[in-house]
């Protein structure tokens, strides 16, 4: 430890930063499933400077004053991309509006919700963030690395493409059905061919916007007086969608409404980046595949609503074979915790091989989310997202117990009853100097000796 | 019945301290009842910057603070010994809701419909509404102070609250907040500044409508702001070129807001925990607001990006309580734990951290704003800079640090009289000054730690009871009841006028047989002390009463059985 400070100290000197710093790691004798076409490399090592990999291969050495671990024949994947989560926000639905495109997740990421933690112990680092299905049009969603500790900013996964929340079906148009013993007011949609035309309706609004913007550029350009428009944080994520600067993340079930909303895409000239759920794409698998959506499902989640009956456990296996890029999700901070047998069962339901079951969860998302250029594989100059596996991850008996971000280490199994020791000595001291507790307290911890005395009595006595 | 003489009705007129004003009294009286001027002598004076002078005199003129000083007092000045006493500036309550008038039931933005500018102004769907409810910029905190506050003043006072920050508590813009000082008159006289901040809630509004979720909310703000930000231009250019464009709407939430997007006056922000307080900075960078946090009680952890920022807090006394309601067995987070313990300790890190920060209650009763100050200074702040924090640094943070905040010459006269360390638990406010208007405020006998009731014991114990006291005045007889109790050496309670009231005891003293005690006789625009010297005689007491500047009468008393 003193010897890399040494070091840290001398790099800093000469303005070395690269040399030796806090990420830089090489995992040995690792079995690496790359999910690139290195496909999975036995005995391999991963070395990690600066949070970036530099090298994978089977002869890599440890430069001087990187910190090696030692996998002894131990599994590593790509860090688990979730493309699906609600977790770590502090609302999650705006449920006053049918177009509630202003609002955005990026502003209230919790991050000391500690899904975050639990999410990271199954393996996962890039969670999509989205928006609820309560509206047609919902929010912005965020994507954001677990990085648990850290704060929302720091969690923000800088340069993933913008996206935005749609939703089709039972979910929107619910508010908009009479409901008995309710007396919220009804909301326009209440059917699915009301959130057509919602979506529809949002564009053209958002279309006029875009035109009443360049003519007072033309104007201005002109030299003419004008006052500019307002500006509608409502209208622009729908502008930017157009302009193909926004991703679309459709939550969506049956097959007629999945090619409606892509009809309306082409209509107005932008594809949809995924759908959602997606539960019936394996019916419309070619039609995904031309217009370039991609799709996002559960591994074998369905039947929770009548929409939801008409699914299949192969749905993520024929729509890769079809040639659409596919992720499994979670939508659970639950299912989450093991995205990757979610991903397995596609090996058993459609027979996925191994490379493109794990890529469900790693590289696939990635791609959807365009993110695919740092994360999502285990490839030189990808950032350093990375799951250490005691057995071999598309088991049932794979848990994770080593979790990196950018090199950084959040989570170790093996320091996990140091780490709960220590949270409980800080609750003690906590309830001590609690006002509300400390009378009881103190009664307390005297009865705590007591029993502990008459426990070593009865031990002795046998 | 009873002449209506100098010295009755002086008398009379000290009875009622809470009353509102003696105008009628004082042309009666046909003299000036206050004294041109007070003259505050031999107390401890803690003048809020970190100073504390011993036995200084403070004088008090017309409403302001003349001097704060060892020098002679001024010869025209009702000279009051406070010796043993601490004075301190009046303590302020950064931000309350407190003597709040209640909201109109229906009341929204003033203007609904069109925004300026755009044709777009509608939902462009009739079943939405974009604008949503929650924006009540244009309400002042200064149109909706409760009338009836003037009764309630004691309930300030005697925690030493002499000011506060009037905040609206009503949507998300909630509305601009008022600087009101707890003195008798109109309410109107009560304002010593209005406005003075925006006050801003992240509480979504209800019913179904946007903005209904904290996210809603955020974007709301951030809209509104955009709004104002296009409605300033739009009228700028409009007004620069009349002819031939068309005129942009009014909009009297937006007109109020303006004032604020241009950092003329500080936007408060409710936010308690680390994320909110960065979700203000972010809004407060955006629109470069003069931001003000509100709550705090995570600000420490965002200690060094407050203040980089330079964005001030108004730390809430109202700590975070474990629910009452809880299921005796329910086992709380440590998250949960870790807030609500740790929350008192953080002014302590904030003066650490060389952050300003001020106090406000939070709650409705001024107690917990004293209670509160007290136990943050058990959990680790130095008194002088709770002090600070109760006064002068809020003045600074609220800007009017001009007129409030400490006692120094030419301020208003805000003070606070304490019979000992005002933020050691015990101690009482016996004095308030406000706006120069002088407050005595009834103190509950005091019991020292092992003393019961029993313990007057000793000689001069006689003396505490209730006693039947006739004054004979020069203008005929006065009857007054005496209600006293006795510890150790001191003589407190209460002097009770059949017809008026009760008034309490100050610089009560018993030796031996001997005491002596006073009363301050308050008429509209000022006061005077009548001091009673007497003996006690077994059942029976007698004496003189002395009016300042006015003459004595002899009293005689007998014990009520």
């Amino acid at each position: 430890m003193k010897a890399r400070h040494i070091l840290t100290a001398i790099a800093a000197f000469f303005l070395l930063a690269a040399w030796a710093t806090a990420s830089d790691i090489l995992i040995r004798d690792a079995n690496i499933m790359t999910v690139s076409s290195k496909g999975t490399i036995r005995g391999g090592s991963i070395l990690v400077r600066d949070g970036k990999i530099v090298a994978v291969g089977t002869d890599v050495e440890a430069p001087a004053g990187v910190e090696v671990i030692d996998a002894q024949g131990k599994w590593v994947t790509p860090g688990i991309i979730d493309c699906h989560a609600h977790i770590a926000l502090d609302s999650i639905n705006e449920g006053g509006l049918s177009v509630s495109s202003m609002t955005g997740t990026e502003d209230v990421i919790n991050p000391t919700n500690f899904a975050i933690y639990h999410d990271l112990a199954g393996g996962v680092t890039t969670a999509n963030l989205l928006h609820g299905s309560a509206n047609s049009i919902g929010g912005k969603n965020i994507v954001v690395k677990l990085r648990w500790g850290k704060s929302a900013d720091e969690m923000v996964f800088k340069g993933a493409k913008p996206g935005i929340k749609f939703a089709l079906g039972e979910n929107p148009k619910r508010r908009g059905m009479t409901r008995f013993g309710s007396n919220r007011p009804r909301r326009y949609p209440g059917s699915r061919m009301g959130v057509e035309d919602v979506i529809r309706t949002a564009f053209g609004r958002a279309k006029a916007y875009m035109e009443e913007w360049e003519e007072y550029e033309r104007k201005k350009a002109q030299g003419r007086p004008a006052i500019p428009p307002r500006r509608d944080l409502q209208l622009e994520p729908l502008a930017e969608v157009i302009r193909g600067e926004r991703l679309v993340h459709s939550h969506s079930y049956r097959a007629d409404e999945i090619l409606m909303l892509m009809r309306v895409a082409d209509d107005f000239g932008f594809t949809i980046g995924t759908f959602q759920h997606v539960l019936e794409g394996f019916k419309i698998a070619e039609e995904l595949a031309a217009h370039g959506a991609g799709a996002s499902t559960f591994s074998d989640w369905w039947s929770f609503k009548i929409e939801a009956y008409d699914a299949i456990p192969h749905n993520s296996a024929i729509m890769t074979r079809k040639g659409v890029v596919v992720s499994i999700n979670s939508d659970s901070a639950e299912e989450a915790r093991h995205l990757n047998q979610e991903a397995a069962k596609a090996m058993r339901w459609g027979g996925l091989n191994e490379q493109e079951a794990l890529a469900l969860v790693t590289l696939n998302p990635a791609k959807q989310l365009r993110i695919d250029d740092r994360v999502g594989s285990i490839e030189e100059g990808k950032d350093a997202d990375l799951v250490l596996y005691g057995q071999y991850p598309l088991s049932v008996y794979a848990v994770p117990e080593q979790v990196f971000i950018e090199g950084e280490r959040y989570f170790d199994r093996s320091k996990e009853q140091e780490r709960m020791a220590a949270l409980m000595e800080e609750r003690k001291k906590l309830m001590e100097s609690d006002d509300a507790k400390k009378g009881k307290a103190k009664q307390k911890a005297e009865d705590v000796e007591v029993v502990v005395e008459t426990a070593e009595l009865e031990g002795g006595a046998k | 019945m009873f002449k209506r003489s100098a010295f009755a009705l002086l008398t009379l007129a000290a009875c009622s301290l809470y009353a509102p004003a003696q105008d009628t009294i004082r042309d009666l009286l046909g003299f000036p009842g206050d004294p041109p001027a007070y003259a505050l002598m031999g107390a401890t004076v803690h003048v809020g910057d970190g100073q504390v002078l011993q036995g200084a005199t403070v004088v008090i003129r017309e409403g302001l603070i003349e001097s704060v000083g060892s020098g002679q007092p001024p010869s025209d000045a009702l000279k009051i010994d406070l010796s043993g006493m601490h004075i301190y500036p009046g303590l302020i309550d950064a931000f309350t809701h407190q003597g709040l008038r209640k909201p109109p039931a229906a009341g929204n933005r003033p203007s609904a419909g069109q925004r300026p500018g755009g044709p777009g102004g509608g939902s462009g769907n009739p079943a939405e509404n974009r604008e949503g409810p929650g924006l009540f910029a244009h309400v002042s905190a200064a149109d909706r102070i409760d009338p009836g506050i003037g009764d309630k003043l004691e309930s300030f006072h005697k925690h030493g609250i002499v000011a506060f920050n009037l905040a609206p508590n009503q949507g998300i813009f909630q509305g601009q907040t008022a600087l009101v000082n707890l003195s008798r008159g109109d309410v109107d006289r009560m304002i010593v500044r209005s406005p003075i901040a925006m006050s801003m809630s992240f509480r979504g509004v209800g019913g179904g409508v946007y903005p209904g979720s904290l996210m809603g909310v955020i974007s709301h703000m951030r809209q509104t702001f955009l709004d104002t930000q296009h409605y300033t231009a739009a009228h700028e250019i409009y007004d620069r070129n009349p002819r031939g464009l068309k005129r942009p709407q009014t909009d009297r939430a937006l007109d109020a807001i303006a004032p604020y997007i241009k950092g003329q006056r500080p936007v408060i922000f409710a936010a308690t925990r680390a994320r909110e307080i960065r979700r203000v900075l972010k809004m407060s960078n955006q629109f470069n607001l003069r931001s003000i946090v509100a709550g705090g009680f995570e600000a420490d952890q965002t200690a060094s990006e407050l203040a980089s920022a330079n964005v001030p807090v108004l730390f809430s006394l109202n700590f975070p309580k474990k629910p009452r309601d809880q299921h005796p067995e329910f086992k709380e987070g440590l998250a949960t734990i870790r807030y609500r313990v740790n929350a008192p300790a953080v002014p302590s890190k904030l003066q650490q951290a060389g952050i300003k920060f001020a106090f406000y209650g939070g709650t409705n009763n001024s107690k917990d704003y004293l209670d509160g100050v007290r136990k943050v200074v058990e959990r680790g702040l130095d008194k002088g800079h709770a002090l600070r924090a109760a006064t002068l640094s809020a003045a600074e943070i609220l800007g009017f640090d001009a007129q409030l905040g400490s006692l120094e010459q030419g301020k208003i006269a805000n003070l606070a009289i304490a019979d000992g360390d005002l933020f050691e638990s015990g101690t009482n406010v016996r004095h308030v000054f406000a706006d120069g208007q002088k407050f005595d405020l009834p103190v509950a006998p005091r019991r020292k730690a092992g003393e019961g009731d029993t313990a007057d014991v000793g000689e001069g114990a006689g003396l505490a009871g209730r006693w039947q006291v006739t004054v004979n005045a020069p203008t005929g007889a006065q009857s007054l009841e005496f209600d006293l109790s006795v510890a150790g050496s001191t003589v407190e309670g209460r002097v009770i006028s059949e017809m008026m009231g009760a008034m309490s005891i100050e610089n009560g003293t018993l030796d031996g047989e001997g005491f002596n005690f006073s009363v301050t006789i308050e008429t509209g625009q000022g006061s005077a002390e009548i001091s009673f010297a007497g003996k006690l005689n077994g059942e029976s007491l007698e004496g003189t009463a002395t009016v300042a500047g006015m003459g004595t009468a002899p009293f005689e008393g007998t014990k009520i059985p």
